[in-house]
């Protein structure tokens, strides 16, 4: 079933309605014109029947009258008035044969009833005739006994008769009287009855009593018992309910009155009209099935087009843009179809462009991800996928504009098509590089490749640029799933950029912190309040008096589930979800925590905290620092902060007007991982800090690297003209730390001293130490 | 007895001479009724009386079958006296009576064209043609022979009867019973006219001529 809202239904709905009011009227119009028209034909009816009726009376009374002056001028008859009574009986007789009269009469000139014969019973074939009760009297209405013929109705007994009476003439002398008559009967009834279709009776009234004298009802089949079953009576007015009746009044019988009836059934009437209504019916149903399935037919020939057109886009909807349209010969409907053709044609050409973008990058004219994932689909050998990352283009982009970082871009994508590897680009400054059947085993020679060709200094409009790129790289064994592959490149290159590295090979520890980033953003602030972080401690040893002055507080996640977290991964999510301020101030009063902790011990140690480029630039974190550091505890002086380079980089003028206000408190600054970002010596020789910590990655091969030498050395130096004290971190080894003593490097921190520790840890270390501390003197 | 008789008859004429009685016969309007048959029945029979009937014995009557008519229309004749019947007609005609005391019927046709009857009883006679319906004739037959049929005045005048009492009876068919029944007693000699007006109207005499509109009857 097609749903009521669809256009076919309504217009075959609109169609049915209208029909169905249509021949609603013209069924009502057509029957009550058939029931007015029925009304007139019966009354026409009612008249025809009394002109028929009373034409029959006429025509019996003419004929009876006609054959009674006939047979009173019959001179036979006349000359019978003299003979005997016996011999007049039987002319009488013979006269009375010839017209079948039922009743006979001969007067004489006195008006003494001479002849009298009765049918004994109308009804009965045989027609016995018996003598007349009345002869020799004088006859009961010799009023009647005239000079002319008289019609009277005569009744005798029960009986009532159309009578004629003629006078026998002899000369002009009236010399006796004829008369014959006709009984008024159920047969007469049924005669007349038949000639108008109606029932017709007879009836006497008189004295507001009424009866029937003969009756034919149609309704009742056998005439004989008619009277009983008919109740009909013209004298009770409600009858009219059941039937449709006139009277004509014949005569007065003896003082009673002679009346005819026509009537007939009211219900008659109405079963002819029903069955003509029911016919009407009929007719109407069968026209209005035909409408019905013509206005079927219209409306699927309505809708057929619109179908067409619903298939033609429901086409163009699944990408089939070749199908052709056909909706018939109207000149409007071929219009649209010409329209839906353009329109499909338009539709197409827009999606070629679409998917030219889709596949393409609009700068470089590379092939995109969607492009990627569609290459890889035909891949069933293994390879090496790299993702490379421009380092600093953001800087470039900020400080040279975007042409120089879109040159940029097109330049390293010009150097890397040289390599004539599968080239991608995945984002603006994110490109992938596949190396066809190779493994991590050829790792080295490959990144070689791209350094080699990424590494040329570029020179743009007189700026001479050093590339650098960061690469993350996983490897495919065989049947490839893009986005498996890209997550894990993407992760991998996250981790060289994190790290400074040049390159970094994807492995499942990188992918387990990537997934459970999401997890660990939304445990952090109930880690906090549960006190899931606790704080590990590296020494830092004073290098001149070998004494272990302080310690570097290094926080560390105690995750219930996935156990030590190392802070390379929280710290980043600590940063980018605002929990830095919270951390860090958690960070701080449990230095504290615990530098009372040691001094209950008699330990005296002084405990960096290090805190985010983040909070330097937080009024209220720095004053709250104030507040716990340079309250009557004078805890400046017991712990110090630590703060990366990248705070004085990136938020130089706000993050230095609260380092100069820590410092002018007497808090004490250290510089963290000295050398990995862009800050200079002379940046930083504006900046009340008080110590200087060359990072690890200039420590750690310091003995084999002449370079590095040079760089800490020169660094310390520096340093201490500008009256930094210098901390070297990363020291793994004597050679390095003699290195250090050396060179007149302050303090040193390193695994060749100890690696972080937890609180207990660390007091059983510094008991076996060979390092001495600082003794809290009471 | 002869010369008696004849002695009589010359002195009832001399005698009788001397008085004519006139009769006068209205009808209820007033006006004249003509062509009543007026009859006197005498009271007693003296010589007079009995010489005056054989003197009054009157010839026989002709009743004419003339243009599809009786003519005259109403005859008196006494009893034991000839009627004749004569077709002046040249076509048949059925003539008949059907009273019970004188039923009788003759065709007449064109040639034998007369038939004589007498009746022996006092009566009247209605006379019809069974092939023309509307021929009506009237005979009146009577046992006295003092009658007579009033003129157009309704004037009778009955001349040398002997003197004596009578009853006076008047005929007609289209006379009412009591006019016919009414017996009205005079003495003659009347010494002035006797006026008689009838009690009721009389009906119409038929004027013997068919209903029909058809031309051609007038010549069968």
């Amino acid at each position: 079933m097609m749903p009521f809202n669809s256009l076919q239904n309504r217009i075959t709905l609109l169609f049915i309605l209208l029909l169905i009011a249509v021949q609603a009227v013209s069924f009502f119009a057509t029957n009550s014109s058939n029931e007015r028209f029925e009304n007139q034909q019966l009354k026409s009816q009612l008249s025809q029947a009394e002109t028929l009726l009373k034409n029959d009376l006429n025509k019996s009374n003419y004929y009876l009258t006609a054959f009674a002056v006939t047979v009173a001028k019959d001179y036979g008859l006349k000359q019978m008035l003299g003979e005997d009574t016996r011999s007049l009986l039987v002319a009488l007789n013979n006269h009375r044969k010839r017209i079948d009269a039922d009743i006979s009469f001969a007067f004489n000139k006195q008006r003494v009833v001479i002849g009298e014969l009765l049918v004994k019973d109308p009804n009965d074939k045989s027609k016995k005739i018996t003598l007349g009760e009345q002869i020799n009297t004088v006859f009961s209405h010799p009023q009647w006994l005239t000079n002319e013929p008289v019609s009277v109705y005569y009744q005798l007994k029960d009986s009532v008769y159309q009578l004629v009476i003629a006078p026998i003439n002899s000369g002009d002398m009236v010399v006796g009287h004829i008369a014959f008559g006709y009984l008024i009967n159920d047969s007469l009834a049924r005669s007349i009855s038949d000639s108008t279709g109606f029932s017709v009776g007879f009836g006497l009234s008189g004295n507001s009593a009424w009866h029937w004298l003969a009756l034919h009802d149609t309704e009742v089949k056998t005439t004989n018992s008619a009277i009983e079953q008919t109740d009909f009576s013209p004298l009770t007015s409600e009858i009219s309910q059941t039937y449709i009746f006139a009277n004509y009044p014949l005569g007065t019988v003896d003082g009673l009155e002679l009346s005819a009836t026509t009537f007939q059934l009211r219900s008659n009437l109405t079963a002819a009209i029903k069955k003509d209504g029911s016919q009407i019916l009929l007719i109407i149903s069968i026209t209005m099935i035909l409408s019905l399935l013509g206005a079927y037919l219209i409306a699927i020939s309505l809708t057929e087009p619109l179908r067409q057109l619903v298939l033609f886009s429901s086409n163009i909807a699944k990408g089939d843009y070749h199908s052709k349209i056909t909706v018939g010969s109207t000149e409007e409907l071929n219009k649209l179809a010409l329209q839906f053709e353009k329109m499909q044609q338009a539709i197409k050409d827009r999606e070629d462009a679409i998917t030219k973008q889709t596949f393409q990058d609009s700068l470089t004219r590379l092939p995109n991800r969607n492009q990627f994932h569609r290459d890889l689909i035909d891949i069933g050998y293994p390879f090496l996928l790299c993702q490379l990352s421009i380092r600093r283009l953001a800087t470039i982009n900020d400080t040279l504009g975007h042409d120089v970082g879109d040159q940029v871009i097109l330049e390293v994508v010009k150097r890397l098509k040289t390599l004539g590897k599968p080239l991608y680009q995945v984002s603006g400054n994110v490109l992938l590089l596949r190396w066809d059947n190779e493994t991590k085993s050829n790792i080295k020679s490959c990144i070689n490749q791209i350094n080699s060709v990424v590494e040329p200094i570029f020179s743009y409009q007189n700026i001479a640029l050093h590339l650098q790129i960061n690469i993350g790289l996983t490897e495919s064994a065989g049947s490839p799933q893009a986005n498996q592959l890209l997550k894990e490149v993407d992760s991998a290159m996250q981790i060289s950029k994190q790290k400074n590295l040049l390159h970094q090979l994807y492995n499942r520890q990188i992918d387990f912190n990537t997934l459970d980033r999401l997890q660990l953003i939304n445990r952090m602030k109930s880690a906090i309040e549960n006190d899931e972080f606790i704080l590990h401690y590296q020494p830092k040893l004073n290098l001149k008096t070998s004494t272990v002055e302080g310690v570097e507080a290094l926080v560390r996640w105690e995750h219930p589930v996935n156990g030590l977290i190392h802070p390379d991964t929280f710290i980043h999510i600590a940063e980018q979800t605002g929990q830095m301020n919270a951390l860090s101030l958690w960070g701080i009063n449990k230095a504290i925590e615990q530098y009372f902790i040691w001094q209950a011990k008699g330990i005296k140690l002084q405990i960096a905290v290090n805190i985010s480029p983040q909070n330097l630039i937080n009024e209220d974190f720095c004053h709250l620092l104030i507040n716990k550091l340079c309250g009557p505890e004078k805890l400046h002086q017991a712990i110090t902060i630590e703060i990366t380079e990248d705070a004085f980089l990136d938020h130089s003028s706000k993050a230095a007007e609260n380092i100069v206000l820590l410092r002018n408190k007497g808090i004490y600054l250290s510089i963290d991982d000295y050398g990995t970002g862009y800050s200079t010596l002379a940046q930083l020789r504006n900046l009340p800090v008080a110590e200087l910590k060359i990072d690890r990655c200039f420590i750690q091969n310091l003995t084999q690297h002449g370079v590095d030498q040079l760089i800490v050395s020169s660094t310390i130096k520096l340093a201490h003209q500008l009256n930094l004290t210098v901390v070297a971190e990363g020291v793994e080894d004597q050679q390095t730390q003699e290195w250090l003593i050396e060179q007149g490097c302050e303090k040193a921190q390193g695994y060749f001293i100890s690696r972080p520790l937890s609180a207990n840890d660390f007091d059983s270390w510094l008991s076996k130490s060979s390092y001495s501390c600082n003794y809290i003197t009471t | 007895m002869a010369k008696i008789f004849t002695l009589l008859l010359i002195f009832y004429l001399i005698s009788s001479s001397a008085f004519a009685n006139n009769i006068t016969i209205n009808r209820s309007s007033g006006l004249p009724a003509a062509g009543i048959v007026v009859y006197l029945t005498a009271k007693q029979n003296t010589a007079e009386i009995i010489a005056a009937k054989k003197l009054f014995h009157q010839s026989p009557t002709t009743i004419s079958q003339h243009q599809k008519k009786f003519a005259p229309y109403l005859s008196v004749v006494a009893t034991n006296t000839d009627v004749t019947f004569n077709n002046l007609d040249d076509i048949t005609h059925h003539v008949y009576s059907v009273n019970a005391n004188s039923q009788f019927d003759f065709k007449l046709r064109k040639d034998s064209t007369e038939k004589s009857l007498s009746f022996n009883k006092k009566q009247s006679i209605s006379m019809g043609c069974n092939i023309h319906d509307w021929m009506a004739g009237h005979l009146l037959v009577l046992d006295t022979p003092f009658y007579g049929i009033t003129d157009e005045k309704g004037r009778l005048i009955f001349n040398a009867l002997p003197k004596g009492n009578y009853i006076l009876s008047l005929y007609h068919p289209q006379l009412k019973k009591t006019d016919l029944q009414d017996k009205h007693d005079i003495q003659l000699p009347l010494n002035q006219t006797y006026k008689l007006t009838l009690q009721r109207q009389m009906a119409e005499t038929p004027s013997q001529q068919s209903l029909d509109d058809f031309d051609f009857v007038e010549n069968y």
